[in-house]
């Protein structure tokens, strides 16, 4: 129902996963937010198996601690089905048809942090056992439309992401005036997964988007 | 201490289980503070000349069309009327639903772009209570919850402009003029349409102490954090 911004923390020079993960909370401790709790954003790969000449084609099923008993099912076009978590189970009767990718499961977990209005979440990224990368998460929740509450949002995390946060995330700003919805935060995570399943953590730290 | 005849009661035998006399003379010692207070206040009062109240002794009342007391029993069509010129002050902006879920008593849910919602408890032509909330909180006051017309919204934001909703319906409030009253206040209220975007007038920044400005000038609306208005 809220608005919420996703965002990619490059790695400080010489730092690695943990040691960037704890320079952010860090800074977000000082600003005085508070601790409750963890999270975890993640996401399986179904292959479809239609046949020898068939394309392949993926489906993501993406969990978000912050809607325990949704599963949302991602098509490649785009269009996301918000289901009863019962969905994984339907998912494993349709093997043959489509298949758990192996090796593919991605995730984003961390300390999640509430500060009066805002709800921050600082996420470190890994498949299997390797580090991809860092995502934060900031979330607005009173209000609903991007558009009137963007630069307040940009205030707010200038605070202690730094002036490198100038736009909304691309998802975001394609749709500003409208609602925000649950759903457009798992395309967030989902675009970063995808991105950042193709970076080696320690490649060049990427810019900001 | 005796107070004249009454005095006779602490003669009663029975006194240690009726400790009538004693209850008694609280009972007066209260009402003589009460008395002395309350000529205080009059006398202080009486010295400041802004008045809200029809108190007025001068010429000048008699030629204002006095109201009455019937003020907060006006028919139900004159609620009807006046909210639904509160509907016409700003369309774009302003949507007002008039429900009736305890009795005469009219409650407008009004929402305010895609910014707020508020729930405003009228008692005939005053305003008696406000709560703000977020759109995408529990608004049903219809359905027989009332808990949602009197509890408070789960943000922060919310909660401060709750709070200033309120002094703004005390300082509108004008028995006289009960139209007018609500009227200015829901003038006044639209301004909050731009809550998350419009910055501090004194200090120009949208946030501080992480809210936005929730303050709203009496006169000409304009926007402050509630540290930054003078
Ligand atoms: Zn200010």
């Amino acid at each position: 129902m809220h608005n919420l911004s996703v965002y990619q923390w490059p790695l400080p020079e010489g730092k690695n996963g943990q040691q960037a993960v704890e320079i952010l909370q860090k800074r977000v401790e000082q600003l005085g937010a508070t601790k409750t709790g963890t999270f975890c954003v993640d996401c399986e790969t179904y292959q479809s198996s239609l046949g020898p000449n068939a394309p392949t084609k993926n489906v993501f099923l993406v969990h978000n601690t912050e809607h325990p008993a949704t599963t949302f099912a991602v098509l490649e076009s785009g269009l996301v089905l918000v289901a009863d978590s019962l969905l994984d189970i339907f998912m494993l009767k349709l093997n043959g048809a489509y298949n758990l990718k192996k090796n593919a499961n991605i995730e984003s977990k961390g300390q999640r942090y509430e500060q009066m209005d805002f709800v921050i979440k600082i996420g470190s990224v890994s498949i299997g056992p390797s580090f991809k990368g860092i995502l934060v998460e900031v979330e607005y929740q009173p209000c609903d439309i991007p558009a009137s509450c963007f630069d307040l949002m940009r205030e707010f995390m200038q605070g202690f992401i730094g002036p490198s946060v100038q736009l909304p995330p691309q998802l975001v700003a394609a749709k500003i005036a409208e609602p925000y919805t649950p759903k457009d935060t798992v395309q967030q995570y989902l675009d970063h997964f995808n991105s950042l399943r193709r970076t080696t953590a320690a490649g060049p730290p990427t810019r900001m988007q | 201490m005796s107070l004249g005849n009454t005095g006779l009661l602490n003669q009663d035998p029975v006194h240690d289980r009726a400790p009538l006399y004693g209850q008694l003379l609280h009972t007066y010692k209260w009402s003589d503070k009460l008395h002395e207070y309350a000529g205080v206040a009059s006398s202080i009062l009486s010295s400041n000349t802004l008045k809200r109240s029809t108190t007025m002794s001068s010429i000048a009342t008699k030629r204002l069309r006095r109201p009455g007391p019937t003020i907060h029993a006006v028919p139900q069509h004159n609620v009807d009327s006046l909210v639904s010129s509160l509907a016409l002050l700003f369309p774009q902006e302003m949507t007002v639903q008039l429900i009736r879920p305890m009795g005469s008593s009219a409650i407008l849910k009004i929402t305010l772009g895609q910014t707020l919602r508020a729930v405003v408890v009228l008692r005939s032509l005053i305003i008696e209570w406000v709560v703000v909330k977020a759109i995408s909180e529990d608004h049903h006051v219809d359905d027989h919850k009332p808990e949602t017309v009197w509890s408070s919204s789960r943000y922060k934001v919310f909660q401060k402009v709750t709070d200033h909703a309120n002094s703004a319906m005390l300082h509108f409030y004008s028995p006289n003029m009960p139209e007018l009253a609500v009227k200015s206040f829901m003038t006044w209220f639209r301004s909050y349409n731009t809550l998350f975007s419009h910055p501090c007038q004194r200090c120009g920044r949208l946030l501080s102490d992480n809210l936005p400005p929730t303050w709203r000038d009496f006169r000409n609306t304009t926007a402050y954090h509630e540290n930054c208005r003078q």
